[in-house]
């Protein structure tokens, strides 16, 4: 007996607003990172949902892509942090307003 | 029922951990709580028939990519965390974009309401090695794929290994 | 079998213990100012192959000749096509060497005791002394090749360290590098004899019980006899050729001289008593396979000869003393290869343990000549030394009358031998025999020169360094009176005039005795072993008679470098300059193409290729807003403008 799909994409969609939410509305740059995390999690939540409607072996690929998500996300912090202490050398700063030079 | 009870649960808890998210003081707090909600949604994975990936959420992504964003918070870790503002008022007028985009996804949940299929396997460990490498089975596999994901992670490695560097011949000005 | 046998591990584990522990401690102070007392250090350090010499006497007097104790400590390499173990064999030819390698290496430790004094790395020194003996007794106390290599990697590594002891001055590294290197060469030929010993004989081609009974298996007769032969020809050639390298013959002997450049007790212990021999050793604990190859044996027999000839002469042209005694020593090598090439294995090891003594005995003489001259190493400044010298001077001479063959000494008995079995040895043996008499000739031709010119005249030095001239300290007289006896009595083992002392033919003929009787099916009978004997003191005699009529006149001139010129230059470096042509003019060939063509050409294409981003991004940056923010809630609305209109598309 499996959870209701419905409510698993209810909180799927959920989380993910909130990790969206996280990382346009904190000013703290570590927010933003983890408001990021927050949203693949919530993407890969609604992966293995939708694998349970479909047939057999099908299915697996449902699995397969959050697999391969959690290593990407897994590069993605690496690089991500260290690009964050990059600039927290540069800035004294955590504050992602101080970053704000992406244009020049 | 117990499921169901179980999937309440840890669906609470997560999307608890998620707003704690939203509004912590402190990144370290954040970061524990991100870390519970990854937990628990291990929980629902396995309660999805995903026992490895719930695994794997637990190893990697809690264990290993979350005690990295830790131990950086902690190296970080100044005084000055509490004089950044913790929201960004402007931020609200992009509010609007994420509601919308849950509106729409819930919507199409909705009006599409997914039906489960009694033949989908379970993804143990064994079921998932197989579907990704045994060629005999699934026409192509995901052998290249899997050789990309390495290449990436060795390439993010040597990446961060030179970004965050101390360039000790360079002045702060100069950055 | 013996319960005791399984007490063999603990003759490596001594030297090993000390070396640890040595170590340990110099690290300790390796940071402060002042390093640890001596006196005690110098205990500690000969205590251990002290230990270790008594152990093995222990072992080599309980047990009778013939008997051999075979212990298996644990197993290390186990697969399918080859089982390797932690094994140590002490048979006849094991006891031999262990007792002169940890007998010898007791007494070296001791005088470089008194030698080492007050040098900064004295304890480093001393714990790399330590780990020598315990990679020279693994070397020859296993029993397998596998582990045999690791003793003999292990003693290559100690060799490069102690070259390389005075790091300090940049030749000394090279030197060291130069000898690493070379070795590595002949290792390269040792690890594929081992490989082709497998593909021939499978699991029992390691151990060298098994390899033997594999040998004189009669089931495997027939592949030895046909298929196998080439098998057997490659492993025999790539096993000689691990032992060129290690045993300095031609064409890999370029580093024993410029290993000089060591502290003279590792002269003495490495490059003349010990290491150098393993050759020899191995040789002799594989006779059973190469006496199957003809053709490489006679390869042995005139590589020897030729090393030992070529050497001899480099040999009158040095100027150092050292490098004198350097090319003595891959001389008499060269000799100990002549006899083992001629199927006299045991002769090559009567004359490895009887060189061990003389040699030892002449490179401690010279470090203690060197010791009183504050470091002078150059003959032409020397002279005159037997007045303020008396006991170095007798001790040298005894090691000179040793290795000239002077009857009654430890060298006549066992070159005499040589020559002897070179004769008998087939129809090529008198030719053989002949160019190793005139060998014996310059032999004492070179020696009587550096006796002439360090001991007898007038003294050419400065007045600073004459009035500094001191005997040494007692520390390093005791080790080389101890040696000078030997040198002149250790022939009596073999000689048969003492009865009952004889042992040494006997305890090698279980090990060496079939093969050398494949070798020689029929006995051949020369002229009378009075006649040889003749012959080679005749040898002795002229070349000394010779040395000492040219020399005693002929004051050295000391202007110029040190070292020998012109045609005597090109004679001495003549292999260094094949080697460069050869080997180190190819691989620079080689380096250069990989770093100017290929790596450049990669590098061009990188750099490319970052342009390439860098002028691409500066556009696209021009197309993004400042705040990461606002830029991130842009790139999501884009996103759900896309993702709204191709729903619409789809429904």
């Amino acid at each position: 007996m499996t959870p209701d799909l419905m409510a698993v994409q209810g909180v799927a969609v959920v989380l993910f607003c909130l990790g969206i939410a996280v990382a346009m509305t904190r000013r703290n740059i570590f927010f933003i990172l983890m408001g990021v995390e927050l949203a693949i999690n919530a993407a890969n939540l609604s992966f293995i949902g939708f694998s349970r409607t479909l047939p057999a072996a099908m299915s697996l690929t449902g699995q397969v892509v959050p697999l391969f998500a959690i290593a990407v996300a897994a590069a993605e912090a690496c690089v991500g942090l260290a690009m964050v202490i990059l600039i927290y050398r540069a800035r004294e700063s955590l504050d992602s307003e101080s970053f704000a030079n992406l244009k020049e | 029922m117990i499921s169901i009870i179980y999937f309440s649960l840890f669906a609470s808890i997560a999307m608890g951990c998620g707003l704690y998210l939203l509004i912590a003081k402190h990144p370290l707090y954040g970061a524990l709580a991100l870390i519970g909600n990854m937990i628990s949604l291990a929980g629902i994975y396995s309660l999805l028939s995903a026992p490895f990936l719930g695994v794997v959420q637990i190893l990697t992504y809690a264990g290993a990519i979350m005690m990295l964003v830790v131990f950086v918070i902690m190296v970080l870790n100044t005084a000055h965390d509490h004089e950044v503002p913790r929201f960004d008022w402007r931020g609200v007028y992009l509010v609007p974009v994420p509601a919308a985009l849950a509106l729409l996804l819930l919507a199409l949940v909705y009006f599409n309401s997914p039906v489960a299929d009694a033949t989908a396997l379970r993804g143990t460990a064994q079921n998932i090695s197989q579907f990704m490498f045994d060629t005999s089975r699934t026409d192509n596999g995901y052998w290249i794929l899997f050789e990309f994901i390495g290449l990436l992670l060795l390439g993010a490695m040597v990446s961060a290994v030179l970004i965050a560097k101390k360039r000790l011949s360079t002045h702060k000005e100069d950055v | 079998m013996y319960p005791i046998a399984s007490y063999l591990w603990l003759i490596p584990a001594l030297p090993l213990a000390g070396a640890i522990l040595l170590g340990i401690i110099s690290q300790l102070y390796a940071r402060r100012d002042f390093g640890p007392s001596e006196r005690s250090m110098g205990i500690l350090a000969v205590a251990f192959p002290a230990l270790a010499f008594a152990v093995t006497v222990f072992f080599a007097t309980r047990f009778p000749l013939g008997e051999s104790l075979r212990s298996v400590i644990a197993p290390w390499i186990v697969i399918d096509q080859v089982s390797v173990s932690f094994g140590f064999l002490f048979d006849d030819l094991s006891r031999i060497m262990l007792l002169f390698i940890t007998g010898i290496g007791a007494l070296i430790t001791l005088y470089s005791v008194g030698y080492m004094h007050g040098d900064r790395g004295f304890v480093r020194f001393m714990a790399y002394m330590n780990l020598f003996l315990f990679s020279m007794i693994t070397l020859v106390l296993s029993d397998n090749l596998v582990l045999t290599f690791l003793g003999w990697e292990g003693v290559g590594l100690c060799s490069y360290l102690l070259i390389g002891f005075w790091h300090s001055d940049p030749a000394n590294g090279a030197a060291a590098n130069k000898a690493f290197l070379v070795n590595r060469a002949g290792d390269l030929g040792f690890l594929l004899g081992i490989f082709a010993l497998i593909t021939l004989a499978g699991p029992s081609g390691i151990s060298f019980p098994e390899l033997k009974a594999w040998l004189l298996d009669p089931e495997n007769s027939s592949l030895i006899q046909g298929p196998g032969q080439l098998l057997i020809l490659l492993a025999t050639f790539f096993l000689f050729w691990g032992c060129t390298a290690k045993s300095a013959q031609i064409p890999l002997l370029t580093w024993l001289p410029d290993a000089m450049a060591g502290p003279t007790p590792v002269s003495a212990l490495i490059h003349a008593a010990t290491m150098v021999t393993s050759g020899v050793y191995l040789l002799a604990r594989l006779s059973d396979l190469f006496v199957l190859s003809p053709i490489v044996m006679g390869m042995i027999a005139v590589i020897g000869l030729g090393t030992a000839m070529w050497a001899a002469v480099a040999g009158i042209f040095q100027d150092d003393i050292k490098k004198v005694l350097a090319y003595s020593t891959v001389s008499q090598l060269g000799f100990m290869f002549l006899a083992a090439g001629c199927g006299a294995f045991d002769a090559a090891i009567f004359h490895v343990f009887t060189h061990a003594f003389f040699k030892a005995a002449l490179f401690l003489g010279a470090g203690s000549v060197i010791h009183a001259l504050a470091g002078e190493q150059d003959l032409r400044r020397m002279g005159g030394l037997v007045k303020s010298l008396p006991i170095t001077f007798i001790i040298l001479a005894s090691g000179w009358i040793a290795i000239i063959g002077i009857p009654g000494t430890a060298g006549f008995w066992s070159k005499d031998l040589i020559l002897e079995r070179v004769y008998v040895s087939g129809p090529m043996g008198p030719v053989l025999y002949f160019a190793a008499l005139a060998t014996a000739i310059l032999t004492a031709l070179y020696m009587t020169r550096m006796m002439v010119l360090a001991f007898a005249g007038s003294f050419r030095g400065s007045h600073h360094t004459k009035d500094h001239a001191h005997e040494s300290p007692l520390s390093m007289r005791i080790p080389m009176l101890v040696l000078a006896a030997g040198s002149l009595l250790a022939g009596f083992v073999w000689a048969g005039l003492i009865p009952g002392l004889d042992i040494f033919g006997r305890a090698l003929a279980p090990i060496v005795g079939n093969a050398q009787h494949l070798f020689h099916p029929a006995e051949h009978h020369g002229p009378s072993a009075w006649i040889f004997a003749a012959a080679g003191t005749a040898a002795a005699v002229v070349g000394a008679i010779s040395g000492w009529i040219t020399y005693i006149r002929r004051i050295p001139s000391l202007l110029g470098a040190p070292g020998p010129h012109g045609l005597a230059k090109r004679w001495t470096l003549a292999f260094d300059s094949l080697h460069f042509v050869f080997a180190i003019l190819p691989t620079r060939v080689a380096a250069w193409i990989s770093d100017v063509l290929v790596q450049r050409t990669f590098e061009g294409l990188q750099i490319l290729a970052g342009f390439f981003v860098l002028d691409s991004a500066s556009v696209i940056r021009k197309l993004q807003v400042s705040s990461l923010r606002l830029q991130l809630g842009l790139t999501l609305g884009l996103g759900l403008l896309i993702s709204i209109l191709i729903l619409e598309r789809i429904s």
